[in-house]
This record gives C-alpha cells, structure tokens and sequence, in this order.
C-alpha cells in the first residue's frame, strides 16, 4: 500500500489519509485486532536484536535487508538529496552483515575520512558500533545519517538501529520516537513492533506490551525461517505473564520458545527459574544445561575459572 | 488496511504514556526529597586512599565501606572508615579513621585518642558486640589477615584478631557481617571473599572494548567465604567448611546481607557475587547451612544471566512484611529487584518496578532502601562509579565517574529523581558505598558516601516535619549479646499504613546497615495525627513483641514489650 503512494506531500496528509481508513475500518467492522490477519507480508528481516542485558550477538551480522533495503526517495515526507557514494561500500556493507563489526568499523572510518558527508558510512558505522554496544557514537552516527537528508540506501531503516541505542542508553522517549518513526516508514517492522513492546514492560504497561507483541508475532508469520524471531516475542510475552502471576502461561510461551529457538540461552535462563518456581528442580537443571549448552554455541559462555 | 490500524494503535499508545519518562523529573519545588551537601561543616575532612589516583590493578577498584557505630553508647551513630593503602604500600596505607558524632551533624576524628592504629588495606566492616560486654565492636575485612577492634570503652579501642582466634587467613576480604547464626545469642561472623590477589604481582590488564583494562574477576582464582562460631568467650572458631558455606564452589564475592529470607525463624545469608551468581545460604539450624539461591531465584536475573552483584539492599516493594532485595551491578546491565512471593521464590521484577533502565548507563555499588521523605514508602539510594579510568560514555556507555542514583517510590513504581537544585545529587564522583542513618537526631536518613580517592561526603537530609516518623531501636535485654536483635523484623501499622523493616546484618557494600528501624508515616493531618502508631516486633529468636510508640521519636525496644521510652531522639548540639 504504501509503496502505490507517489507523493506525500506532508505529515499531515498522510494522516488524514490514515484517519480517513480507520474510520471506514471501524465502519466495517474490522477494527477488532485480536484476530486481525495481516494483509503484509512477514518482514525477511533478521536483525539479531540484543537481548534484555543489551547484549547484542557478536557474531551476528545483520541481514541484506536491513542494511539494503529502504532508499526511500519515492516516499520519504522531506526532500532528499542524492547519496554521497564511496567505492567501498559494498565492502563495508559485507563485513557488517557478516557481522565482522570490527573489521567494517576500520573501513568505514576510512570511508568517512575521505567523504565525511557520506551518509550511509554513518549508519553502517553506526550499526558496526551498535553491535559493539558503543551505543552513544552510533547514536551520533545514526543520527547524523538521518541529518544528512540524502537518499542512501538503508535510509529507512536507520530508526530501528537507533531506537536500540537510545534504548540502551536509557532513552526511552527517544526509543520510542524511533520506533514508532520506523514503523511509519516500514510498517512490516515486526522488530520494531517487539522494541515498543519491550519499552511499554519497562513501563509498566503491560496490556501495551501485549499489543505490541502480538502484532511482532503476526507480522513474523509462522515460517520456519522466522522461528528466532517468533522466539523472542514469544519470551517477551512469557515475560509478561510472570508479570501477572499467571506462571502456567509464562511456563508454556517459554518452553514454545525454546523449541522454536533452541539457541536462545536467555529463554533457557527463564525456564530454569520457572521450573524452580515451580519446585520441578529436574526440569530446571535440565533447562540451565541447556542454556549453558546455548551459550557455548553462540560464543557467550564465559570461560571455565580457575580453580584455587 | 490492518496494519495501518495497528500502526495508530501503536502511535497512539506511545504517544498516550510518553508522560511516564517524564515523570522522573519533578517540577521546581516539588521535590520531596531533599538532602544537603554539609561535608565542609561536618568537620569530615577526609579523603579515602584505594590505590593510585588512576587504577590499574583489581585491587585498586573496590574502594572501602564505612561502619556506622554508637562506640560511645550515647544514642548517635559515629563513623569509622576502614581505608585503603596504594600498590607501593600496600601494607601500610594512610590508615583508618574513627569520627566521633558531636551531634548537629558534626563529627570530631578522634582516631588517635581511639587507640586505632589500623593501616592494613582494607575493605569492608561489619559492627557488633562480639564479646557481650556492652560496647560495639568492628570487625575489618582487608586484603591479607582481617582485623578486630575490640571497643574498650571510653572511646578505646584494641585489636585483638590474634586473641579472639581471629586472623589466620590471608584472603581478600570485601564485605563481612556479625548476626546470630546459631541461635545461641551471641554474634557469629560471616567473612566474604573476593579473588587472589597479590600486589607484588601485578595482574596483566585485559582488552574491553579497544581497551586496556585492570583484569578480573573472570579469569583470576575465587577466594571462599569464611563463617566463624562466636564460642561465648571472645574466641571465635572456623566452621566454613562443616557450616555448609563451602559445598558450592568459591566464587568472588563481594557483599553479604544476613536476614531471614526463609520465614523458618533462622537468619540466612545471602551472598552478592562479582560476574556469577548470588548465593542465598538457608539456615538449617546447628549452624548449617544450605545453597539455595538457583531454588529461589536469588542466583540470576529473569534471564538467569549471572550479574556482578556489590550492593544489597533489603526493602518491602509491595507491603507485604516479605523481604524484598535489591542488587546494584555493572553498567550495561541493569540493578535487579528480587520481589519475594508467598513460596519464598523471588521473581525478578525489575523492568516492572522502573528499577532498570535508570541504571543501565551506570556501575551501581552501595545500595538502601530508605524513605527519605517520609511518605510511607521507601525509596532507593544507590552511589555509582564506573571501574574503568578509561570509561567515557562514548567508549563504554558509562562514564568513569557518576551521580548517585536515587528513586522515588510510588505506588509499586520507582521514577528516578532529577533535581538540577540539589547539587549532590547532579556531581559524578567515583563512589563505592553509603551508609543511612538519622545522623543527627531530628528524624530523617542522614547519607555518607565514600568514593574511590574522594573526598568523604556527608549529606544531611533537610526533610522538616518533626511528627511524620518513628524510629524503633531494639534491646534485647534478654539476650545482650545480640542486644540490637540483628535478624528480628519490625512491622508498624498506623491507620492504612503497613510497613516492615528488617535489623539486618551487612548491607550496602562493604559498610552496615543502621541497625534502627526506620518508618516515614506520611503526611500528618488532624485525623491521623491521633491514630496509635503499633509496633510489631518479632524478635531472632521467634518472640513477639507489640507496642504502641509515639510520632517523632525513637523509642527503644525490649523483649517484654515495654517500651524504655519512648526516648526523644538525641539533641543536636553542636559539642559534647
């Protein structure tokens, strides 16, 4: 739908456009969104989202199309101007969704020393740095990207990585911007749906949370190559009903989790302290086992201490 | 079309609650919490030496606790500051200071009149009357043999480790804590140790983040904990290992707090870890004990991700009379609320109660829950500093040195406070820990905070109502050993209000916890001015005291349900 619109020509428009659908919405009677089925596509994107203790998986690049996809000229509500383009950032864009975050910080500093207005060196340097969690340069980075006004390719996308930022650096309002400025722009963004989600359980809003979950999980889809994704709502949401007493339920989203992403270590960490919870101290050493086994496999295991 | 709906949805819900950050910064003169930088006229002028001015070595980093002590049994808590030494001496630093509280929140050093001549690199402390004869006494926990100073009287003190079987172990000793372990009334000691640490050896630095940084604790050998028996005649015996304190493996410990967690009566310990995770040792009676903290839920957080615990603080977020524990640890992640359930396991509830994302940015040590505006709920006061000289907000999110941390409560929510007027509360400084107490006799929780090379500062909370507190003081006539009733539980109903405190054993980091408890009642109007404040007291061994005590006092508490008081607190005065 949005990409049929050729020219918006202001915000305001564009919400005078949205209002006038909601309201025929409600006309037909369609505005029941507990069992609304998405008319878009699940996103392909993996971004490799960092976890509750803001550690994001190093070894995780992220995917083409986060960083490919979004130039945005057609819809963008400002003018753009025409990218600034440097020969190697094909390269950078390589190491970056290979996830070799150190190596592409080398070559996009070069990048930038020889076009410092180069807007999408920014936001690739920005995501290198995110994932590095030097999450205030990347901040800067990002958000010099979007100051920039060129039309580069990832453009887009630039909310997301720096909604995470302002998130990690205790931003929530600004977080919260960037979410929502994402969805705006991509309206597939089920991670960005899951930050808004992750923001309202740090806030205490819980049936907002659940909301936003939800609406992740329906943009994800069912498709076996989305499972990591569905993983991490689904914990959200498990994390949710511990909230409100309801531990069965938190028991049963958890343990979904775990089998559609065996890896994730931190669902594991959760189920372990349910099992406990719930006096099932077998099941619980199962569970920090396999959270172990989880975090040897991802590269997060710290390593064995010595002994005196 | 559905998604655009969805998309309202969300705008609209983000929009509808982007109040709720901003509700962490109070409009001018609303802020109820108000506290006052009056180091320059407490007569504490002091700065605490732990290593060079720019660290290098783990050993460097953890700075020093203070005790808060009555060594003079006149009713007003005096300071002692256990003090560190530099990696060129490390045998031999500055010394400890003992300041006399003189009332009107000046203090006096009167550690050469004292008889303390402790240089020893040293950590943390822990206060109590280990020998029953009436005088509070300090326990130092160093890197190399701990220390006991015994009180003499008269403002004297001697060091009677070797006497009191005490001072055998060459460890690095962080926290320490006196409590009742076996129910016999007298003070057992719990020791916590950190990592092997020789400063003849300097310890390669590690990479993080680009950078060069003091190495440890991953890496380094853990040190056990050490549980002494107090036998009754000044000695204390080592039961570490037949205690039960050694079946899981030694791990790097850094803090201890000693309450009842279990609701069987018996005191536990629990146990804040560096980088793995907590211990919650069950009091099994017979001075055994068993690791319970993966069971409870104490070990980890939510994600049972192991976390660099130093500060412990112990509250009721929820008002239901069960103990609460609060956890400050390293930047990038989060201080953790462990909120207890009616089982005894402890959810972790941090995201819930706004606890988290405040402190993300910060390395958060000393802890308390105090309410220091007395509006019935406690709030949370947790000092910060990064470990790292190189930590800048740009390299590692943090910056080397930070502003305290401090949170209002209301109803089951904590929201940063964000006072530009309050100087103390906007300063970076490299803290390491805090201890609260009424320092000067009018009622409200007084703060001293020691740092990392920095100058000692003591701030006065200027909170002006004279009749919206209580404060509860235990005797234990019974029982003088444990004549404070470390391990009892104090609960106050007046009107709606419900609160509960606990007479804890260690606490923040490194220092004690007032062993007084605290209650703000709320704001005083006509129809609950007259309404009778009942004191619930259940003492460590399971008696149960009640009583009814008046506004703005401190009343002082015994067994048999009289209260010797009620005492007004002591008289400000600016010289004894």
């Amino acid at each position: 739908m949005m990409g049929s619109m050729q020219v918006v020509p202001n915000i305001f428009r564009f919400s005078v456009w949205i209002a006038m659908f909601w309201v025929v919405a409600l006309l037909l009677g369609c505005a029941d969104t507990t069992h609304a089925t998405s008319q878009v596509p699940p996103s392909d994107a993996v971004l490799g989202v960092e976890n509750s203790l803001g550690e994001p998986p190093q070894a995780t690049g992220v995917s083409d199309d986060k960083l490919l996809a979004g130039k945005s000229l057609s819809d963008s509500p400002i003018p753009l101007s025409p990218p600034v383009m440097h020969a190697n950032l094909p390269i950078a864009t390589q190491l970056v969704a290979s996830g070799q975050f150190a190596d592409a910080e080398i070559v996009l500093r070069a990048i930038l020393k020889e076009s410092p207005d180069c807007a999408r060196a920014q936001f690739l340097l920005g995501v290198a740095l995110s994932k590095q969690k030097r999450y205030d340069k990347a901040r800067a980075l990002l958000e010099a990207s979007l100051a920039s006004n060129q039309d580069f390719v990832g453009r887009k996308q630039v909310d997301h990585f720096l909604a995470w930022a302002c998130y990690y650096l205790g931003d929530l309002e600004a977080a919260k911007r960037c979410f929502q400025s994402h969805i705006q722009a991509v309206p597939e963004a089920d991670d960005s749906y899951y930050g808004l989600g992750v923001i309202a359980l740090d806030e205490d809003r819980t049936t907002d949370a659940q909301v936003a979950f939800e609406r992740s999980m329906e943009l994800i889809g069912t498709d076996a190559r989305h499972a990591r994704d569905r993983a991490k709502a689904l914990a959200r949401l498990g994390d949710l009903d511990i909230r409100r007493d309801q531990v069965d339920h938190a028991l049963a989203l958890y343990e979904e989790s775990s089998r559609l992403w065996p890896d994730h270590y931190e669902v594991w960490g959760k189920l372990a302290r349910v099992y406990e919870s719930m006096n099932r101290p077998q099941d619980a050493i199962a569970a920090r086992a396999q959270q172990q086994a989880a975090m040897e496999r991802t590269g997060r295991a710290p390593a064995q201490e010595p002994k005196q | 079309m559905m998604w655009i709906m969805w998309t309202i949805s969300i705008v609209s819900i983000v929009s509808m609650h982007a109040s709720q950050a901003e509700r962490v910064v109070a409009p001018a003169g609303s802020v109820s919490i108000q506290l006052q930088d009056v180091t320059k006229s407490s007569g504490i002028d002091f700065t605490t030496t732990s290593g060079d001015a720019v660290s290098s070595q783990i050993l460097e980093v953890k700075g020093g606790g203070i005790a808060l002590i009555d060594m003079d049994n006149d009713g007003d808590f005096d300071l002692f500051f256990p003090n560190g030494a530099t990696l060129a001496q490390p045998a031999r630093g500055p010394g400890a200071r003992l300041y006399e509280n003189l009332g009107g929140m000046v203090f006096r050093d009167v550690t050469a009149s004292s008889g303390i001549n402790h240089h020893a690199w040293s950590f943390g402390c822990a206060v109590g009357d280990f020998d029953a004869d009436g005088f509070d006494d300090i326990y130092i926990a160093c890197a190399g043999p701990d220390h006991l100073l015994k009180n003499l009287g008269g403002g004297k003190f001697a060091d009677v480790t070797g006497a009191a079987g005490l001072g055998h172990e060459n460890l690095w000793g962080t926290s320490a804590a006196f409590a009742d372990l076996d129910g016999d009334h007298d003070l057992d000691l719990y020791v916590v140790n950190y990592v092997e640490c020789d400063p003849a050896k300097p310890i390669p630095p590690a990479q993080f983040r680009g950078f060069e940084v003091i190495n440890g604790p991953r890496g380094l050998v853990a040190q056990p904990d050490l549980l002494y028996e107090n036998l009754g005649n000044g000695t204390f015996a080592d039961r570490s290992a037949e205690s039960g304190i050694r079946a899981p493996q030694a791990s790097y410990g850094l803090n201890v707090a000693v309450l009842d967690l279990t609701h069987d009566g018996l005191p536990d310990i629990y146990v804040g870890n560096d980088s793995q995770s907590n211990f919650l040792f069950k009091n099994l009676g017979g001075l055994r004990f068993q690791e319970i903290g993966t069971r409870t839920g104490t070990a980890t957080n939510i994600d049972g991700a192991e976390q660099a615990t130093m500060g412990i603080a112990i509250g009721d977020v929820n008002n239901d009379a069960r103990a609460d524990i609060l956890t400050t640890n390293f930047s990038d992640d989060t201080n953790t609320l462990f909120v207890q359930r009616n089982d005894c396991f402890f959810d972790d509830r941090t995201s819930q109660y706004g606890v988290g994302i405040p402190s993300r940015t910060l390395c958060g040590w000393g802890a308390a829950f105090v309410d220091l505006d007395h509006d019935g709920d406690e709030d949370i006061f947790v000092v910060n500093g990064h470990v790292y000289p190189q930590a800048t907000r740009a390299t590692m999110n943090s910056d080397y040195a930070q502003p305290p941390l401090v949170m209002s409560r209301d109803g089951a929510r904590f929201f940063q406070l964000k006072d530009a007027a309050q100087s103390w509360l906007n300063v970076p400084r490299r803290d390491r820990s805090l201890v609260i107490a009424d320092l000067d006799g009018d009622g409200d929780q007084d703060a001293v905070v020691v740092g990392l090379n920095e100058p000692v500062q003591v701030l006065k909370n200027t909170h002006d109502s004279k009749e919206d507190w209580v404060i509860i003081a235990l005797n234990d006539t019974a029982h003088p050993a444990n004549r404070h009733a470390v391990g009892a539980r104090v609960e106050l109903s007046v009107g709606d209000l419900h609160e509960t405190r606990w007479i804890i054993g260690g606490g923040p980091f490194q220092s004690n916890t007032s062993l007084q408890a605290h209650f703000g009642l709320g704001a005083v109007t006509p129809a609950n001015a007259q309404m009778p404040i009942q004191v619930s007291v259940t003492w460590p061994g399971g008696e149960k005291t009640t009583a009814t005590v008046a506004r703005g006092r401190r009343t002082v508490l015994n067994p048999n349900g009289a209260a010797s008081g009620p005492s007004p607190a002591p008289a400000p005065s600016s010289a004894k």
